[in-house]
């Protein structure tokens, strides 16, 4: 259970930040991301002489009358962009057992990222699938949105082995969406669905939260066993620890490499990680790995 | 405090070095933990588990060992009595060849024992009072078989006095005592038997002569080929008994009552028939037999080939009384046979039965006397009849470790 007073904290070391999208895209409704439309505010950026089939209306009409000369006033369109987030809640999120150090990143990132982006002015939702149902904020420009989503994310308890790719069909063209898992279930199924998001011009966010005990485990002798996969029963001890790590290691290397060579912007977060850090470095396209 | 069987102390404490060892020696299980990674640790046995040497659940060990400890200790059933204890059992010949009094010797061994037991042909428990008083008259033949019977049954109501048991036999030993059965239950007895050879009081032969017969009656010849040693304890009467028939018979003689005359007996009657023999003692004659009456009741001494009894025997006084009821015709040489002598010679033997008081054989008696050592208790009660109350507690200890011991194993699995 997350209790909401945690993130007042949070959400005042992220002040000031804004999560400005990485391309230009068409949205109708004014905001601050910079659009692919070239629209009619005030913001001049050129002129461009008039062409047959440009639309009258956009014409200067006070320059042809003192020039004689037909130009069209260009101005810079600014849009919105609805961000949502969809959080991995499955059983393995809830390690280390007992502080479930990633389910709580998970949270305060998920809370920190709607926060900038719903100072930015876009409407922020979120998203929780679970094994027979799924939470799901729209989203929205509301005043109230993050204590929606921080209740919301406050009743949840991480268990069972939802997919998140059930999810992805929901998001509009034109929408950011950041995930927040540890990829350790259907990572393939929910890429594959990503790239499609990115095709059609969504940016996606793929935030890999790990725990500091999964990449560097204790050397001594424990059975491990799967939390969303039971009769995953491995012994883990000094001498297969190396192994582990290696493997852990280049399994995380190949998942980075394929959400980047799709498209998406992949960030590793460790669960003991400072939340503000790992925002900004989310907001300001820094995409980072962990060494290990 | 000893132990019945201390056998299993040294089983129980093999065992409980063999937990130890285990304990120490087991394979332990590694702790389970919940990892979302474990599919990247190497696929291997889960079994492989680090082995230990360490001593660790002391706690468990500690329950384990004693509970097999005290196992052991039930099994080997302890007991607070003194070790070595000898109850000792007297059997006392009270039969027709033992002396009616007690000598004063044999009076201190009795006073001794922890149980007496006089017999003859049965047994019975015997108090001072009653070993000192004459027994019994008539006095029947004894029975060594009856008296070793009736100290295989005493030993139960024994056993909490001794681990041990003494059998002594005080009786003349003599050979009409020992009979089919005796050898075998003296094989039930597991241990020596102490003897007390009694002289045997046999009654002097009385002078005997032969009976006087009417020449007439065809078994005046048949009486003058039995020796007249035969006549020494008995008399025969042809008539109708007489008031000195009667006391001559409570005197101790036998006074056999074979009439010629049924008719005037007064005995009941039948319907006449024939039948074609008769059986007595071992003496048989196959002749045809009128008969016409029914001997009075009694003991049957001889029966007609179809069972019915010929003649009968009665006791009174020291005495007896026996009733023939076969007629004996003076046709042909009938009364002469051999057959009809030993027959006639059957019936008058001693009231009883003959009395043979020759002493057994000194092989048979080292028979019954035995070389082992005394009889255990253990064995003669057998031993699941012994339940000591020791091994109750003892077991309720080791059923409450056991179920610590299940308390106990989860917590320290887990931890």
């Amino acid at each position: 259970m997350i209790v909401p007073g945690d993130y007042g904290s949070l959400l005042d070391a992220l002040a000031g930040v804004s999560w400005p999208a990485r391309k230009p895209f068409g949205s109708g409704v004014a905001g601050t991301h910079p659009s692919r439309l070239r629209g009619m505010t005030a913001e001049f950026t050129e002129y461009r002489p008039y062409r047959q089939g440009d639309d009258p209306r956009r014409l200067d009409w006070k320059l042809l009358a003192r020039t004689d000369r037909a130009y069209l006033r260009i101005t810079d369109d600014h849009a919105t962009r609805s961000t949502l987030v969809l959080l991995d809640a499955s059983a393995s999120m809830a390690f280390p057992a007992p502080s479930s150090g990633k389910w709580r990143q998970a949270c305060r990132i998920a809370l920190g990222l709607a926060s900038v982006a719903r100072a930015d002015g876009d409407p922020v939702g979120l998203m929780i699938p679970r094994d027979n149902s799924e939470i799901w904020l729209r989203p929205s420009s509301r005043r109230g949105v993050l204590a929606e989503m921080t209740h919301a994310i406050a009743a949840v308890n991480p268990e069972g082995s939802p997919s998140l790719a059930r999810g992805i069909p929901g998001i509009r063209k034109g929408w950011r969406l950041a995930i927040i898992s540890d990829f350790l279930g259907e990572e393939n199924e929910l890429l594959r669905e990503s790239r499609q998001l990115i095709v059609n011009g969504i940016e996606v966010f793929a935030l890999h939260v790990m725990a500091r005990e999964e990449i560097e485990p204790a050397a001594t002798t424990r059975l491990a066993t799967d939390p969303e996969h039971p009769e995953i029963r491995r012994v883990l001890h000094e001498g297969s620890a190396a192994d582990y790590v290696t493997a852990f290691a280049g399994w995380r290397a190949s998942l980075a490499d394929r959400w980047r060579r799709s498209g998406a912007e992949y960030t590793e977060v460790i669960a003991d990680e400072d939340t503000a850090s790992v925002i900004r470095r989310v907001t300001h396209g820094i995409s980072s790995t962990v060494a290990g | 405090m000893s132990f019945l069987a201390p056998g299993w102390l040294f089983a129980a404490g093999a065992l409980a070095l063999v937990v130890v060892g285990l304990h120490l020696l087991t394979r332990r299980r590694p702790r389970a933990i919940l990892f979302p990674t474990a599919r990247f640790i190497p696929d291997r046995p889960a079994s492989a588990a680090a082995p230990s040497l360490r001593p660790s659940d002391l706690l468990l060990l500690a329950i384990r060992v004693l509970a097999v400890l005290l196992l052991g200790l039930a099994l080997a059933r302890p007991r607070w009595s003194p070790a070595h204890r000898t109850s000792r059992i007297v059997l006392l010949d009270q039969s027709r060849l033992a002396p009616s009094i007690v000598e004063s010797a044999l009076d201190s061994l009795l006073r001794t024992a922890d149980r007496v037991i006089g017999f003859d042909s049965t047994a019975r428990p015997l108090t001072r009072e009653d070993w000192q008083s004459p027994g019994p008259v008539p006095r029947p033949p004894g029975s060594l078989s009856v008296a070793i019977l009736s100290a295989l049954r005493a030993v139960p109501d024994l056993r909490t006095r001794g681990d041990s048991v003494e059998l002594m036999i005080a009786s003349a030993f003599a050979v009409e005592e020992w009979d089919a059965a005796s050898s075998g239950l003296r094989a039930l007895w597991p241990g020596r038997i102490t003897l007390v050879p009694m002289k045997p009081v046999v009654s002097p032969p009385r002078p005997s002569t032969h009976p006087a017969l009417a020449p007439e009656d065809p078994l005046s010849a048949t009486l003058t080929l039995i020796d007249s040693a035969d006549f020494s304890t008995a008399s025969l009467v042809r008539g109708t008994l007489s008031a000195a028939d009667s006391a001559a018979a409570r005197a101790g003689a036998t006074v056999v009552h074979w009439p010629q005359d049924f008719a005037a007996t007064g005995w009941s009657a039948q319907t006449p028939d024939s039948v074609y023999g008769v059986e007595g003692s071992g003496a048989a004659v196959v002749a045809q037999f009128h008969r016409s009456v029914v001997p009075p009741s009694g003991r049957p001494v001889a029966n007609w080939v179809d069972g019915l009894p010929a003649a009968t025997e009665a006791r009174v006084g020291n005495g007896c009384i026996r009733s023939v009821a076969v007629p004996i015709t003076a046709q042909g040489d009938f009364a002469i046979r051999p057959s009809l002598i030993a027959f006639t010679r059957s019936l008058l033997a001693p009231c009883g039965g003959a009395t043979n008081a020759t002493r057994l054989s000194d092989a048979a008696l080292t028979r019954v006397r035995g070389s082992a050592a005394l009889a255990p208790s253990s064995r003669l009660t057998g031993k699941n009849a012994q339940v000591f109350p020791a091994n109750r507690w003892l077991l309720t200890a080791v059923l409450f470790l056991l179920l610590l011991e299940l308390v106990l194993r989860p917590r320290t699995a887990r931890s």
